[in-house]
């Protein structure tokens, strides 16, 4: 018998989708034809020029940004997660960190940046804290919330079934139940961290996605400028991708609607 | 439960709830003596004492000043709030309104999502200068794609059943529907996501200001650290802490009224 050969068959949602986005360009298009090339640049020139100008140092660029991102973004996310849980864990710890972290939370991040460019200088070295502090705050934050809403039921469910040892029920109930929250924070903490980096390195850094930025808005090459922040939402929605494809292998027991 | 043991829970209660109020406030207490002993340490370029941070401040930027920086930032982040949250929460609802119209707009929002806004402030000080608009544009924008999103999403997390519900009882025009179930019901979901949001327009206002300002608390830091002024970018740091702490209050404030007939635990 032989095998049927299915042709491609859009579905209609992959056509409204994909015709929003041709929509979207050739307004771009129309746009930038009516307009001078200093406000609004053609795809055309945004892409193919900037990249053929930036050819050199586009890779460099992106790598030196993901490791500021990606290291500051872990560091404070394992930190973060690891302080949520021990104060869920001991009551005194969580007495002492509460007002600490409560006082921590308000301020915006980007806030801090002067003040570790103050501290540490205008090196490598100080981007990465305020990544670090960033990350460190949401998911610890988040941790937290987490954890409270933990149904008291499994908890009370785990004691009746014979759980006694508070640290089986963490391990067996709770850090299975947060999970899901956790990812969530760590979504918001990816977000912020590629806010940070691109505010941290418009400050004066001399590598980075930022620096070409900065680079191109001093020329005044507004085709580079747009590239930067291609490049920026690029790298931003491949780790956003990544953190969701994590989600979905580690939580795949989890009873969600699709999000 | 007999009296006994009920009258020992009060107390167990009782005693836990001073001893954490006692701890919380010590420490704070013990952060802030922290605070001055590494103080007594080092150059004050360092880590300059809290007074001094007060005291300092004010007598370099004099009162006014102060006082103006923080109206300033203030009138940007508010007029950029409000403007960015109304349209981006209209902008929600009508993408949500219709199943063909969602699947028109989603890859556009899933694309605009992850854009950094603070990438974006040098597109915006190109395109409207350093003055005042633009900066309120920018909060503005940072805030209209937060609500679009978080509007789409609580509009989605409706629970069928209730649409279900309004239907069977006779509910036939969907603008109706709108109205009456699916906007009082997202209202829990929105004012969360909009605590979320203020958190970020105080961020964004201060890389708007870092960037291009004349004006603001955030040019207040950037002039400070300039000078190596440590005293000023403590101060203006904590300034945006307590600004941001105290809208987050009010909102709060806010959502409990708004939201008193709604069945959620106590925050």
């Amino acid at each position: 018998m032989k095998a049927k050969k299915y042709k491609f068959i859009p579905t209609l949602k992959q056509i409204l989708g994909f015709s929003s986005i041709t929509t979207a360009i050739l307004l771009w298009y129309i746009i930038s034809m009516a307009s001078s090339p200093l406000f609004v640049p053609s795809p055309k020139e945004v892409f193919i020029d900037s990249y053929q100008l930036y050819k050199g140092i586009v890779g460099m660029s992106i790598l030196s940004t993901l490791y500021r991102v990606i290291i500051g973004f872990t560091v404070g996310t394992i930190l973060g997660a690891v302080a949520g849980i021990a104060m869920s864990w001991n009551k005194i710890i969580r007495w002492i960190m509460d007002p600490i972290v409560e006082f921590l939370r308000p301020l915006p991040a980007i806030a801090l940046i002067p003040l570790f460019i103050l501290w540490i200088g205008l090196g490598e070295s100080s981007r990465l804290p305020v990544i670090i502090f960033a990350s460190f705050v949401v998911v610890v934050v988040s941790t937290r919330e987490a954890i409270k809403n933990v149904p008291n039921v499994y908890i009370n469910a785990a004691k009746t079934l014979g759980a006694s040892n508070k640290g089986l029920i963490f391990k067996t109930i709770i850090i299975p139940a947060i999970t899901p929250g956790i990812i969530g924070g760590i979504k918001i903490a990816a977000a912020a961290s590629f806010d940070l980096a691109a505010a941290a390195e418009f400050i004066g850094a001399q590598r980075g996605i930022g620096y070409i930025i900065i680079n191109a808005k001093k020329f005044l090459y507004t085709n580079g400028i747009v590239f930067g922040i291609f490049l920026f939402s690029l790298l931003a929605m491949v780790t956003n991708l990544a953190i969701r494809y994590f989600d979905r292998r580690v939580n795949i027991w989890t009873e969600r609607e699709k999000a | 439960m007999d009296r006994i043991s009920f009258k020992k829970l009060i107390k167990k209660f009782k005693v836990n709830f001073i001893n954490e109020r006692v701890i919380n406030i010590a420490s704070v207490l013990g952060l802030i003596i922290i605070w001055y002993g590494i103080s007594m340490f080092v150059k004050p370029i360092f880590l300059p004492s809290p007074l001094a941070v007060f005291i300092r401040t004010y007598s370099v930027y004099g009162g006014s000043e102060i006082i103006q920086s923080i109206l300033n930032s203030l009138l940007r982040i508010f007029a950029g709030l409000i403007i960015g949250s109304i349209v981006g929460f209209s902008f929600g609802v009508a993408i949500s309104w219709n199943k063909k119209i969602e699947w028109w707009f989603e890859p556009l929002i899933e694309l605009l999502r992850p854009v950094p806004i603070v990438a974006v402030i040098p597109l915006f000080i190109l395109w409207f200068g350093l003055g005042e608009v633009g900066k309120i544009l920018l909060i503005a924008f940072g805030c209209f794609v937060r609500q679009i999103v978080s509007t789409h999403e609580a509009i989605k997390n409706v629970p069928t059943v209730y649409l279900k519900a309004a239907q069977t009882l006779g509910a036939t025009r969907k603008s109706k529907i709108f109205g009456t179930i699916i906007i009082p019901s997202i209202t829990p979901e929105i004012i969360g996501g909009l605590r979320v949001t203020v958190a970020a327009a105080f961020g964004y206002c201060a890389a708007a200001e870092f960037l291009g300002a004349q004006s603001g608390l955030g040019y207040m830091i950037i002039v400070s650290r300039r000078y190596l002024y440590t005293f000023g970018v403590i101060f203006g740091i904590i300034v945006f802490g307590i600004l941001a702490l105290g809208t987050d209050y009010f909102v709060r404030y806010a959502d409990r009224k708004i939201n008193a007939w709604t069945e959620r635990e106590s925050k």
